[in-house]
């Protein structure tokens, strides 16, 4: 079935999406939509609020649901109840720490920045990792030996704080590692290259 | 299988929704709740996987998060629609209303916006995308007439907004209907009647109550 990913011209929500899309081989659109199209697709949309993915003629909204949904259909949901439930739960738990990110980005950037990487992110940091030893001690994916899509999420957060700070993962080489080893994977590798190339913002005020 | 703990504060909160759960299907479970900011939420606090509550326990597992806990026990407990499509819907849904609540909590805990700006246009225009959501499906629920997890988040934030503004759902007669309905659903609607006479608070601060 045909897949069209709308979202803006950034990294922003959509990332993880594109990560898993990309490292399954699974083809789509990425429609980036520019400033003037908004105006007119923004009213058309279920909450008025982008990342979508048309499916078919399946209009999928909310980030959350279109991972998920992704995850069932790809094998990406964990190998059993208790695996998907750790998924789950980790996912939520790196959503929080993006919301703490977003509103030091959106909402207090030039003030924030330096009190966000030295007093909220170490401790975020190191409680994610505890949680992401839970299975095979962290040596292979959040939920052991497969990759889930809670990994693509995960692997973006890091990124982006990497960005924001070049030693933010200096405390946590667990997660440290995962970031080094996900970077490695072919499609992954392949699709980074030619992401550096463009260097799309990573959110939409340009702050990073 | 053991009887599950659901660990929260006295609040209705982010709870409330797995309580309703819980409560709405005959399915037994332990009520224990914490007074917030109290000693002995400090003391629990450092045992709780990301140092946050609701948090479920049962079988020596622990699960945190209320998106992750709910839809753990919509898989358990057929709450989950009967396909992919319906799934999705359910997840999609879910997600929306909580964006809502996130509004609303940010107006209750940061004063963002006016009591004006949130009765008469955030709330409204929220829930205008959820009463055209809602009617996608015909029937009783958010999908036909059965009952799924999503069903209970939205239920819970329509009295929540409810209680902030008695006419707010005027405008929206799919999701007043909804709302009545699940008001006198029999194993919810002594506990409601409890609940709204005790005056539980809905947030950690009084605020939000009249």
């Amino acid at each position: 079935m045909a897949l069209k990913l709308s979202y803006f011209d950034i990294r922003g929500l959509a990332e993880p999406i594109r990560l898993l899309l990309v490292d399954k081989q699974v083809a789509f659109e990425d429609h980036r939509i520019s400033r003037d199209q908004w105006a007119e697709i923004k009213p058309k949309m279920i909450f008025g609020q982008v990342p979508c993915l048309l499916s078919g003629d399946e209009e999928l909204v909310q980030s959350g649901a279109i991972l998920r949904h992704l995850a069932r259909v790809h094998g990406l949901n964990g190998t059993n109840e208790t695996e998907t439930t750790f998924v789950d739960m980790f996912f939520e738990g790196i959503r929080d720490l993006h919301n703490k990110y977003a509103q030091m980005i959106y909402g207090n950037y030039e003030n924030g920045k330096d009190a966000y990487i030295k007093d909220t992110l170490p401790g975020e940091l190191s409680r994610l990792e505890k949680l992401f030893r839970t299975y095979k001690n962290g040596e292979h994916y959040v939920a052991g030996d497969k990759e889930s899509y809670a990994d693509y999420v995960l692997f973006e957060e890091l990124d982006i704080h990497l960005i924001l700070s070049p030693t933010a993962l200096d405390g946590t080489p667990v997660l440290k590692k995962f970031h080094e080893r996900f970077a490695e994977r072919p499609n992954i590798k392949a699709y980074l290259n030619k992401r550096a190339a463009i260097n799309p913002p990573v959110n939409g005020n340009g702050k990073q | 299988m053991a009887v599950p703990q659901l660990y929260y504060f006295t609040i209705r909160g982010f709870g409330e929704y797995i309580r309703l759960l819980f409560l709405d299907n005959g399915i037994k479970f332990e009520d224990i709740r914490y007074q917030y900011g109290g000693k002995e939420w400090e003391d629990v606090k450092k045992t709780m996987i990301f140092g946050q509550m609701p948090a479920l326990k049962y079988d020596g597992k622990e699960i945190a998060q209320t998106g992750a806990i709910m839809r753990h026990l919509a898989r358990v407990h057929n709450l989950n629609g009967s396909n992919e499509e319906e799934a999705t819907f359910l997840d999609m849904f879910f997600e929306g209303v909580r964006d809502v609540r996130m509004k609303y909590v940010r107006y209750i805990y940061y004063d963002e916006g006016t009591r004006d700006d949130i009765v008469n246009k955030t709330l409204p225009e929220s829930l205008a995308n959820l009463e055209k959501l809602f009617k996608i499906h015909s029937g009783d629920f958010i999908i036909g007439n059965k009952v799924n997890y999503a069903d209970y988040i939205l239920f819970e934030e329509l009295d929540v907004y409810h209680t902030l503004d008695a006419h707010i759902l005027d405008k929206f007669p799919a999701l007043k209907a909804f709302w009545e309905r699940m008001w006198k659903r029999p194993n919810l609607k002594s506990y409601l009647e409890k609940r709204a006479a005790d005056k539980v608070w809905i947030n950690a601060i009084e605020k939000g109550m009249n």
